[in-house]
């Protein structure tokens, strides 16, 4: 931890399955849930993260740590040297990166973003899947979500007339 | 579903969705329409009446039922370039069809100019690239009249259809159709066609397009979803000529005049899902003092006055004895036009937003 300053504050992150990660409390705080529990001094030592496993709380931490404000020693130097237009230019291209992962990672981190409440984390998932959402016909839609097209056909026929806008 | 995500995060999803693509995902499931239908803003939009004049303006009747005769708000006029997203100096776009808020656009006069797209709420404007050759002088009044536009509700894309007169030696491709979000018009082959009947119109209602041919008591279904066609019966005692396609509760309807020559029936075609044939069934007869020429013209303007004034016969047939209702339209096209955010930047990758050039 040698780009640590001493005085930085360090939070434990637990998951159920009994892994845990220690953070940087800035970097926790991305979470306006975890940011809540420390303000409101339910923070000790350790924080469970119910619900979610190592695998996607390290992806998420990984997204936070990438995400965090870049204020303080390390940041100021960063940004002495990259223009911010550059920086943004880079998180993009890093978060298209990071979403390059298959469909139940997707939907535990979509889980994982709003439980945690990280709104750049949530964006960032949901976009994906709305993207995927738009771009795909009614089937292909189905089998993204792996779900199943519970209507009768008449019903089918209903509501497809209800979706015609000028029908009234 | 999506049991994987919780109401919440579908609800964030679906938010986000531009309206028709939130409407298409109320098919997905039971649970997916819940969400839609109770987490998210009223999905009814009231539809209001668009009128294209023959001179190339358009207006808007917000409320049909009330109106008196006076043209309502005009979205663009035909001498006023300024009017944004209307028309550029010197160009007569007529209304081809709507869908979803979406209005397509084509000029009257041009032989060699392209679709355009508008969407009047949000001010968007897209212009399609051109059929790879011009079309051959028809009969057409207009060149507007060739096209159709239509959106599949399942596959929840836009499809422009063009229709051409004649089929060239040695070819029998007459369909061109282009799908928002491609980057070109393609051949479709369907075999020999008969020629079109273009004053019927060409109409898309719930994927589907249809246009009637000039000889024969029949109609032509393109599935705009498989891209297949096939032929329809008209009802059994239409003239055989004299009619109007349009769309009425969400189906194909057929209206025509029939002598004595006030007099005019709208027809609609019922569900192919649960016969094994197209069955017609008479929805109104309507009865009036206007020239029976101008009616067709009128249709949506019936359908949304006779919701208002529903008499039933015996037969359950609406009779329609509203005498104002049809003059502020004469010699205009009518269409039921809904208010909507849907996006056109989507289909960006062929033009460049607010395209005026």
């Amino acid at each position: 931890m040698a780009t640590r300053e001493a005085g930085k504050k360090m939070i434990m992150l637990k998951s159920p399955d009994g892994m845990e990660f220690e953070v940087e409390e800035a970097v926790a705080m991305e979470s306006q849930t975890i940011r809540k529990m420390i303000e409101d001094d339910c923070a000790d030592t350790a924080i469970l993260i119910p619900n979610i496993n190592s695998k996607i709380l390290s992806r998420v931490i990984e997204y936070c740590n990438k995400h965090v404000p870049t204020t303080g020693a390390t940041g100021a130097a960063a940004s002495d040297t990259v223009a911010p237009a550059a920086l943004a230019e880079d998180l993009k291209i890093w978060d298209a990166e990071f979403i390059k992962v298959n469909r139940a990672t997707r939907f535990n981190l979509i889980q994982a973003a709003s439980y945690l409440n990280i709104k750049g984390l949530l964006d960032l998932t949901s976009q994906t899947t709305i993207d995927t959402i738009s771009d795909n016909s009614l089937e292909e839609i189905r089998s993204f979500l792996s779900t199943k097209n519970d209507y009768l056909p008449e019903e089918e026929q209903t509501i497809r007339r209800e979706n015609q806008w000028a029908f009234q | 579903m999506p049991r994987e995500l919780s109401s919440d995060v579908l609800v964030n999803i679906v938010l986000r969705l531009p309206p028709s693509t939130r409407r298409l995902t109320r098919l997905v499931c039971r649970h997916w329409r819940d969400v839609v239908d109770t987490r998210t803003a009223k999905m009814q939009s009231c539809a209001k009446l668009l009128v294209g004049t023959g001179e190339g303006s358009a207006y808007i009747v917000d409320d049909p039922s009330t109106s008196t005769g006076s043209p309502g708000r005009y979205l663009w006029k035909n001498n006023d370039a300024n009017a944004r997203p209307g028309p550029r100096e010197g160009t007569m776009p007529m209304v081809v069809g709507t869908c979803n808020g979406l209005i397509c656009l084509r000029d009257k006069r041009m032989s060699d100019t392209a679709i355009t797209l508008v969407n009047p709420v949000t001010g968007e404007r897209l212009s399609l690239p051109p059929l790879p050759s011009a079309p051959e002088r028809t009969c057409l009044v207009g060149w507007h009249e060739a096209y159709g536009f239509g959106y599949h509700p399942t596959a929840g894309r836009y499809k422009i259809v063009h229709v051409d007169a004649y089929a060239k030696r040695g070819s029998l491709q007459q369909l061109k159709v282009f799908t928002l979000g491609e980057s070109s018009w393609r051949d479709v082959a369907t075999g020999s066609l008969p020629r079109c009947n273009y004053s019927a119109g060409i109409v898309g209602v719930d994927g589907t397009m249809y246009w009637a041919a000039k000889k024969g008591k029949k109609l032509m279904a393109f599935d705009l979803g498989h891209e297949r066609l096939s032929f329809i019966k008209s009802p059994p005692d239409a003239p055989s000529d004299g009619w109007h396609l349009t769309e009425v509760r969400a189906r194909l309807a057929i209206l025509y005049s029939l002598s004595p020559a006030e007099k005019s029936e709208v027809w609609v075609l019922e569900d192919a899902l649960t016969m094994k044939e197209h069955t017609w069934s008479r929805l109104y007869i309507v009865e009036s003092d206007i020239p029976p020429h101008s009616l067709p013209m009128s249709c949506h303007l019936i359908r949304d006055v006779v919701s208002k004034h529903k008499l039933s016969n015996d037969n359950g047939v609406e009779e329609i004895h509203e005498k104002s209702w049809g003059r502020i339209i004469l010699n205009r096209h009518t269409f039921a036009y809904v208010e909507t955010t849907e996006p056109l930047c989507v289909y960006r990758c062929w033009s460049l937003f607010f395209d005026y050039t």
